[in-house]
């Protein structure tokens, strides 16, 4: 992994189009700004991997039949 | 217009038009090989309808329209999302949740906090992720009002 030092209000570019700029440090929390173009995705990585894990765990299984059902049942008058 | 095929594994065969596919904007994550969808309903599924892949049949998400399905859920769609989408007009707009069944499908919930909006006019679609952590990734489908 690159190691990099930056203070407030440096910054450092990922290609030509991507830039990140610490906007703040205090304490132990740092504050980045991000510029980025629109179809770059940018989250927090604990969001992102949840976000991945629950679209993982949504592709259809066989219990899907018994959820249509069980729908059905409760909405009969 | 000449009439496509896939054989979904959850559905049989489909036949369908290029103009019936929706196209994401950018991948869903974890499926970053996939970017065309078909949109499945019917009678025996409703309120849920199937997002079938195009390029792999064997992945069928179950979406739920999660504005008129929660009643209380309300998202404000991120004007930059609006602009990816190219919305001009909410009335294009639809907002749909991923629903998970696990083993007891009573347990079943849906994915507020990265909704599905689609364009209906464009046909173009992205997964965004709500900056708001009110929305649950988890709100179960039967305690809906």
């Amino acid at each position: 992994m690159l190691i990099l030092s930056r203070k407030n209000n440096e910054s450092i570019m990922i290609g030509d189009e991507i830039e990140i700029i610490v906007v703040d440090v205090v304490g132990k929390t740092v504050k980045l700004g991000i510029n980025a173009p629109r179809d770059i995705f940018v989250h927090r990585k604990e969001i992102y991997e949840a976000i991945k894990n629950e679209n993982i765990r949504a592709i259809s299984k066989d219990n899907v039949i018994s959820l249509f059902e069980l729908f059905n049942d409760r909405n009969k008058p | 217009m000449s009439i496509l095929k896939i054989n979904s594994a959850k559905l049989g065969e489909i036949e369908y038009n290029e103009s019936d596919v929706v196209t994401l904007c950018s991948p869903l994550l974890g499926f970053n090989e996939l970017n065309e969808f078909l949109l499945i309903s019917n009678e025996s599924s409703y309120p849920f309808i199937w997002f079938q892949s195009v390029e792999n049949s064997d992945i069928c998400f179950i979406l739920v329209e999660a504005t008129k399905f929660f009643t209380d859920y309300e998202p404000i769609i991120p004007k930059r999302e609006m602009k990816v989408l190219s919305i001009e007009d909410i009335e294009n707009m639809k907002i749909f949740s991923i629903v998970v069944i696990p083993e007891d499908p009573t347990k079943s919930t849906a994915n507020l906090r990265a909704p599905l909006i689609i364009n209906l006019d464009k046909k173009i679609a992205k997964q965004i992720i709500l900056d708001n952590d009110v929305f649950p990734i988890k709100r179960s489908l039967f305690t809906a009002k």
